[in-house]
């Protein structure tokens, strides 16, 4: 979900920021946060727990624009508690985004405050640089 | 100075728009006709290998990129924005330079009207751009360029 929100606005991020290739995923892992989030939420969330071989971080978001007056509500159903991941539209535009300037990664959520968890945490996991295609029948 | 034509191609390597400028007649020139054309895809694959070949000829690593080549005859301004659509446009021998304009022309004509018309899609397959406005839009652009005759 988002993925295709994503495609669109990382050429609107492109061409507003005029931004160039960041050198490394910590580079990207700033610009996510201080430009990106900054610029479409007027938010600038904390990069936290980066991995030791630099290829995944943490996005603490420390107010969501998304659940500002959102409760989950109190039902018999566990299960909303549980699996509702309420802000994953995140997940999906972070990952749509990134993939359009050939960074392939995975997006998920570790822990939301609308859940009752103490933050609100989202899981950058960054696979592999993915390479230029070359036209088909061709090597 | 002159612009001959201009070219868009997608990430997947496909011409998505293609646009040839006519200057003695007083027609409008051509929409697209070009994009499946050998044009098209040997100038794809000479800009393709010259950009990797160049970029290995700078061991550095840093932010490079192909901007233009020329021939005897004529001038190919290159732009790549980084989500991998490539604007080639080209010109005659006097056109110096054309980098900010193609960047303009990214920036503001594209994505505002290819990107963020919920109507067109993004991913191309096998489709062009045919959207009136950005055609339209386009052609203004680089015709009140001052290199533009």
């Amino acid at each position: 979900m988002g993925y295709n929100i994503g495609m669109r606005l990382i050429e609107e991020f492109l061409a507003k920021t005029g931004a160039q290739r960041c050198e490394s995923f910590r580079e990207t892992a700033d610009m996510i946060s201080k430009v990106g989030f900054k610029m479409f939420l007027n938010t600038v969330p904390q990069i936290e727990n980066f991995s030791s071989d630099g290829t995944s971080f943490s996005l603490i978001l420390t107010e969501n624009p998304l659940a500002e007056f959102v409760e989950l509500p109190l039902t018999q159903y566990p299960k909303i508690h549980k699996e509702l991941w309420y802000s994953q539209l995140y997940c999906g535009v972070l990952r749509g985004a990134l993939q359009m300037v050939q960074l392939d990664t995975d997006v998920y959520f570790v822990r939301d405050s609308i859940r009752g968890d103490d933050k609100t945490e989202i899981r950058l996991k960054l696979n592999k640089v993915l390479k230029d295609e070359i036209p088909a029948g061709e090597d | 100075m002159t612009i001959y034509s201009f070219y868009i191609f997608d990430r997947h390597c496909s011409c998505i728009y293609s646009r040839e400028y006519t200057h003695t007649t007083p027609g409008n020139g051509r929409t697209n006709v070009n994009n499946e054309s050998d044009v098209a895809k040997l100038l794809f694959g000479t800009l393709y290998s010259l950009k990797t070949l160049s970029l290995k000829l700078d061991d550095s690593q840093s932010l490079n990129s192909l901007r233009s080549f020329s021939t005897g005859a004529y001038r190919v301004h290159f732009f790549e924005s980084l989500s991998n659509f490539k604007f080639v446009l080209i010109t005659d021998l006097a056109v110096e330079t054309l980098q900010t304009q193609l960047q303009q022309l990214y920036g503001v004509v594209f994505v505002n009207n290819v990107i963020m018309n919920a109507l067109s899609p993004v991913e191309f397959g096998s489709a062009k751009i045919t959207n009136d406005s950005f055609v339209r839009l386009a052609d203004n652009f680089l015709r009140l360029l001052p290199v533009f005759e």
